[in-house]
């Protein structure tokens, strides 16, 4: 998304819990003050306090209630639908209109929707690479554009806040 | 004698910028005093993860500067040049005047004889010193501008005793270092090192890495011992572990027993490389199912040990588990597969890859004489493990997974082999193949990478190399030049543009064969030199080569770095110098067109005659010859020459009155230099 930064892997006990990343650079553009990211981590914290293997033992609240309940289908549906089903041809569709329709309303000067469609293209990226359909090279390729994308969006959108 | 005590305290600096940082900023402190003739006894730098250190001892407070005269700018020079004078000296304009010498008018100055305070110098020579240092990577954080490896806290900066004043970007200059712990940081006053390494020792911290890296290396020894287990610690690992910890605590490991069985790699790609433990052989050099790790704390409630085994278990759990289900796959069957991992953009999918491969496989086979089922097997299977549950979890074992899935389902030994082998070599120091046909398919599969990419116009440039070319470039040299084969590189190029061809690629570029040739002999150039080839030498070698062997490049290279001072060398070089100084001579005063194509019926002397002859012998002898490698045939010939060409210097003046005749004898002194230059090009030969 053309963000760079440098930060850490926060490791517990061989675990890593959560990544922490200083955004010194957003959608290719040089930030100050540089904000910082605090990603996914909530789920290892607990495993490692409530002395759990599995995540879906966690207990959510003081009513018994365990994260299974609340999760379990979700991961069930999507790991279905991420590795199995997606369809790879629709997915590559979507992303050269994702990647259009951006380009298109970038040159319409209209930076937010425009974002919406990288964001877009970004997810079905995830998507295509979870399906193990892109080779090393071809990664690089669909990274690049989907930073072009992130940088048109990052450029309009200061343009239009002079 | 004052000690200098400098404290940079951070976030945690990954274990390679931290050395660098140690390393570098150290000597940049010891350049900037020698500069100022500043003496001192030692300078020691030490780190942690949070803490850069450094120290310097012996140190006068007082510096006596005696009087002299130093040299400025040129008098005409800009003005720009003489204020820098001024200011890097620290002078007074009236302090200068001008100067004739031999080499024209210059400023010089006269320094007078002054007592300095050295703590007044290290005010600017510390902070000079740390903008001076440049991150390998390095980043901004919150508002400031100051770049630094990971976000910098606090400075001490302490001489004699006395804080040394100073700011850098926003951070001032004190006394205090940082004692963090989990609930709270606390401030502590130095008043020097020692000071310092007393506060440190109080929280169980150590600072001196060789320290740290004794305390573990020692440690881990004496459980192997006891346990009779075998180290093969990784030595990049011991220094990294090293420099992440403070408090350096080795815990030993286990894991079920029953993980042993999958193939090692996966165990020790798991330890190693993503947990950072150190695996452990047994005396016959089996692994077991032991680690040690090294952590930053005590593990007194035993949680540290606990929760480690818990991820190794999890892990090798997933691992085992994507094993047994992948080795069965059949590797044939998971070809048809490849069709939906696409390659990139223009060139297909991984199953065209495969079928090209498959294709050269028989161009391969009779060029080196090998089995042509086997490389054909061995190409069109070498990818099918990128579609394995287990490459997905390990890219790092592409290849290696592979090749054990082929030896579950019975492939031959040297084809499994093939699988992991053709993607070496994966780093300046990784081997290459060794194995025939492996090195076979990683040849075929380095060309169809460069063929492709340099069809399409995806070439390296100066700058960006986003698909690895000259790394693939010169894993196929190596490949070549370490197994020593004779291969026609260009039919392979030629015959992998045509297999593009039929698979309906489209390339935009035309001169595939003649860019990539090209990109090779510029990578074996770089390799010449990491080999210490004089640099000359490959200039010469490089300048009369125009075939595809890159393997007869190699050896002439050799050879006349090994052998440039011998006898016959010698004389070779000395009889072509003595020809060419004559007719580079000649062109500086008269530039003139020489072809190298003397008329026979203008030669008025017979030793004319007789040079004309031999050069005709030699070139007869470049046009039949074979030879390669050993070139003592082609020695002889060209030694051969140094009786005759005397004779002509002797005996005929070049310089004759007659323009046509003189001409004509120049003509036969160049063709001389191009009959030899197409050994190597003698003309780039330094010396002599």
């Amino acid at each position: 998304m053309g963000a760079a930064g440098r930060g850490w892997e926060v490791w517990c006990d061989g675990m890593e819990i959560t990544q922490f990343t200083y955004f010194q650079q957003m959608a290719g553009i040089e930030c100050k003050p540089v904000s910082v990211e605090l990603t996914y981590g909530l789920e290892r914290i607990c495993m490692f306090t409530q002395g759990k293997d599995n995540v879906f033992d966690l207990i959510w609240n003081n009513d018994g209630i365990k994260y299974q309940e609340i999760f379990h289908q979700a991961e069930k549906e999507y790991s279905a639908y991420n590795f199995e089903f997606a369809n790879i041809e629709h997915l590559l569709k979507n992303f050269e209109i994702a990647e259009l329709e951006c380009k298109f309303l970038l040159e319409k000067k209209l930076p937010l929707p425009a974002y919406d469609q990288c964001l877009k293209a970004s997810h079905i990226f995830n998507l295509l690479d979870a399906r193990g359909v892109i080779g090393v090279a071809q990664r690089t390729e669909y990274i690049s554009r989907i930073r072009e994308l992130a940088k048109g969006s990052g450029k309009s959108w200061l343009e239009s806040q002079k | 004698m004052a000690e200098l005590f400098i404290e940079l305290f951070s976030e945690e600096i990954p274990a390679k910028l931290q050395i660098d940082a140690r390393e570098k900023i150290k000597q940049l402190l010891e350049d900037k005093l020698k500069k100022k003739e500043i003496n001192f006894k030692q300078s020691k730098s030490f780190s942690t993860p949070k803490r850069l250190v450094f120290t310097i001892d012996g140190i006068s407070e007082k510096l006596e500067q005696k009087q002299k005269v130093i040299k400025g700018p040129r008098a005409n020079a800009p003005n720009e040049a003489l204020e820098g004078f001024i200011k890097s000296n620290n002078l007074n304009k009236s302090d200068i005047y001008r100067k004739n010498i031999e080499k024209g008018e210059f400023y010089f100055a006269n320094i007078k004889p002054k007592i300095i305070d050295v703590s007044k110098e290290l005010q600017l020579i510390v902070p000079e010193t740390l903008h001076l240092y440049t991150w390998k990577k390095s980043m901004r954080w919150s508002n400031y501008d100051l770049n630094w490896g990971r976000p910098l806290r606090s400075i001490i900066a302490i001489f004699n005793n006395k804080v040394i004043n100073f700011n850098f970007f926003h951070i001032k200059s004190g006394n205090l270092t940082i004692i963090d712990s989990i609930s709270e940081d606390k401030l502590k006053k130095v008043s020097d090192f020692n000071s310092y390494l007393n506060i440190l020792e109080s929280q169980n911290i150590i600072l001196d890495q060789e320290k740290r890296k004794n305390i573990i290396v020692k440690k881990m020894n004496s459980i192997c011992v006891s346990k009779k287990l075998k180290n093969k610690f990784d030595e990049k690992l011991i220094e990294e572990v090293v420099n992440l910890v403070e408090r350096p605590n080795v815990i030993m490991g286990k894991f079920n027993e029953i993980y042993l069985k999958i193939p090692q790699e996966i165990l020790i790609v798991t330890m190693q490389q993503h947990q950072k433990y150190f695996p452990l052989f047994d005396e016959s050099d089996k692994l077991t199912n032991l680690f040690l790790l090294v952590a930053n704390l005590a593990d007194i409630k035993g949680y540290i040990k606990k929760g480690n085994q818990r991820v190794i278990e999890a892990r090798l759990s997933d691992a085992s588990f994507f094993w047994e289900k992948n080795k069965t796959q059949s590797l044939v069957k998971q070809v048809s597969k490849l069709k939906n991992l696409f390659y990139f953009k223009k060139l297909g999918t991984f199953y065209d890859r495969t079928q090209r491969l498959r294709k050269i496989a028989p161009i391969i086979s009779s060029q080196l004489n090998l089995s042509k089922e086997k490389i054909e097997i061995a190409a069109s299977i070498c990818k099918s493990d990128l579609v394995s549950d287990l490459v997905g979890e390990f890219p790092e074992l592409q290849g290696i997974m592979g090749k054990y899935f082929a030896i579950e389902q019975g492939f031959e030994s040297d084809v499994a082999t093939a699988i992991s082998d053709h993607y070496l070599p994966v780093g300046i120091n990784s081997q290459v193949p060794k194995n025939k046909i492996g090195a076979a398919v990683a040849i075929i599969d380095k060309i169809d990478v460069l063929v492709g990419f340099f069809g399409i116009d995806e070439k390296p440039s100066s700058s960006k190399d986003p698909f690895a070319l000259r790394r693939t470039a010169i894993g196929l040299l190596r490949i070549i030049l370490e197994n020593k084969l004779t291969i026609k590189l260009k039919d392979l190029i030629n015959y992998s543009v045509n297999v593009y061809g039929e698979q309906g690629v489209k390339f935009t570029n035309n001169n595939v064969v003649k860019d990539i040739l090209y990109f090779l002999k510029e990578r074996i150039k770089n390799l010449m030199k990491e080999k210490k080839i004089r640099n000359d030498i490959i200039e010469a070698v490089s300048s009369s080569h125009f075939s595809d062997d890159f393997l007869e490049f190699n050896k002439k290279c050799q050879a006349f770095n090994k052998n440039i001072n011998s006898d016959i060398y010698k004389n070779i070089i000395g009889t072509y110098k003595r020809v060419s100084n004559i007719i580079d001579d000649e062109l500086k005063n008269d530039k003139k067109n020489l072809s190298g194509m003397p008329e026979s019926s203008l030669f008025k002397k017979e030793e004319e005659e007789n040079l004309y002859k031999k050069i005709n012998d030699i070139r007869k002898y470049f046009s039949t010859s074979k030879e390669k490698g050993n070139y003592d045939e082609t020695l002889k010939i060209l030694a051969d020459t140094k009786l005759i060409t005397d004779n002509f210097f002797d005996n005929v003046v070049v310089n004759d009155d007659n323009s046509d005749i003189k001409k004509n004898r120049l003509e036969l002194l160049q063709m001389f230099c191009k009959t030899y230059n197409n050994f190597i090009d003698f003309s780039k030969i330094e010396g002599i």
